[in-house]
């Protein structure tokens, strides 16, 4: 404060209404403004703060990006539909890494897609599956028909032939023949 | 003049009759053998040719079950046929040759795997796999029933 300082001026009040008018009592607002002093005051202060803030902006370096901030009348980022678009794509995104991460691992060996015993299980029941066929492409008739069919007959079967010609018809044969 | 139909047909019936082949098929081990550390390692199977032995296993014993459970539709039939009081001679012919048919196509699925097989292979590894095989069945002794097991 310089010259003629009344009893309600205040350099605090002063600083406070540069800094925020809201902040002062309608009654310390309308003294700043009717008082040749304070108003004064208030002008040199306002000048000094501009010419800093100039200053500040002359010998700052410029930003390497420019910063555009929003304007107020387009405050979403978003378009409308644009959420759900965003949120797909983060997922399929996310998906898909996962997946690429799986195939890595699975080619590199890392998850063994068949453990020996699986092995070991799938080659009991394939052998049983290939026996079951070979029998089928040895002989292909019904079960009740395959026993008496010229191709299993053909094989040399000593029961079918101790059936048919039983060893005491032979033995008495062959006696009678002797006689 | 014979078909073409025929002549493959015998040509295929040439093959399967021959005894090598006979050997081959009887001789090639179950299962997914490729899958054996010790059989992967003796051929030296690349990723590659398990993947693509494993699909045409798949194939093949999908086709086989379905060309048996054909054959067994129609051995059904015949033992129908059969068994009736008034047997139809005929009938029973003409059913005996769809039989016939399904087994045919049984010889012939079990010998495009071994030629498929035998395509992913190559003639050595072929060998090799035929003779390890042989040599399997040969300690495992014919009276045994165990599987062709891995270590």
């Amino acid at each position: 404060m310089s010259h003629d300082k009344r009893p309600q001026c205040d350099i605090g009040q002063v600083i406070r209404s540069i800094v925020d008018e809201n902040d002062l009592s309608p009654e310390h607002l309308r003294h700043i403004e009717e008082c040749p002093v304070c108003s004064e005051e208030r002008r040199i202060l306002a000048g000094r703060l501009g010419l800093l803030g100039r200053r500040a902006a002359e010998y700052s370096p410029l930003p390497a990006r420019r910063i555009v901030l929003p304007q107020e009348d387009h405050p979403l980022l978003l378009r409308p539909g644009s959420g759900w678009r965003l949120a797909f794509g983060t997922a399929a995104g996310f998906a898909a890494v996962v997946l690429a991460a799986a195939w890595i691992m699975f080619r590199a060996g890392f998850v063994t897609p068949v453990s020996h015993l699986d092995v070991a299980g799938e080659m009991a029941r394939d052998e049983a599956l290939m026996a079951e066929i070979s029998m089928l492409e040895e002989n292909p008739l019904p079960e009740a028909y395959r026993d008496i069919s010229p191709e299993i007959i053909s094989e040399t079967d000593e029961d079918i032939f101790d059936f048919i010609v039983p060893v005491s018809s032979l033995d008495r044969w062959s006696r009678g023949k002797e006689a | 003049m014979m078909g073409k139909k025929t002549m493959i047909f015998l040509v295929c019936l040439a093959v399967l009759a021959c005894p090598a082949v006979a050997d081959a098929m009887r001789n090639s081990p179950p299962g997914r053998w490729w899958h054996m550390p010790d059989v992967a390692a003796a051929l030296e199977l690349s990723q590659a040719e398990k993947e693509a032995l494993d699909t045409l296993y798949v194939q093949n014993r999908r086709n086989l079950i379905d060309v048996k459970n054909e054959l067994d539709k129609e051995r059904f039939e015949l033992e129908n046929i059969l068994e009736q009081q008034n047997l139809n001679e005929q009938a029973a012919i003409e059913q005996f040759r769809k039989i016939e048919r399904q087994r045919e196509k049984l010889s012939m699925e079990r010998f495009r795997y071994l030629l498929e097989v035998r395509k992913i292979l190559g003639r050595e590894r072929h060998l090799k796999l035929v003779n390890m095989a042989k040599e399997f069945h040969g300690k495992r002794g014919p009276e045994q029933n165990d599987s062709f097991e891995p270590r």
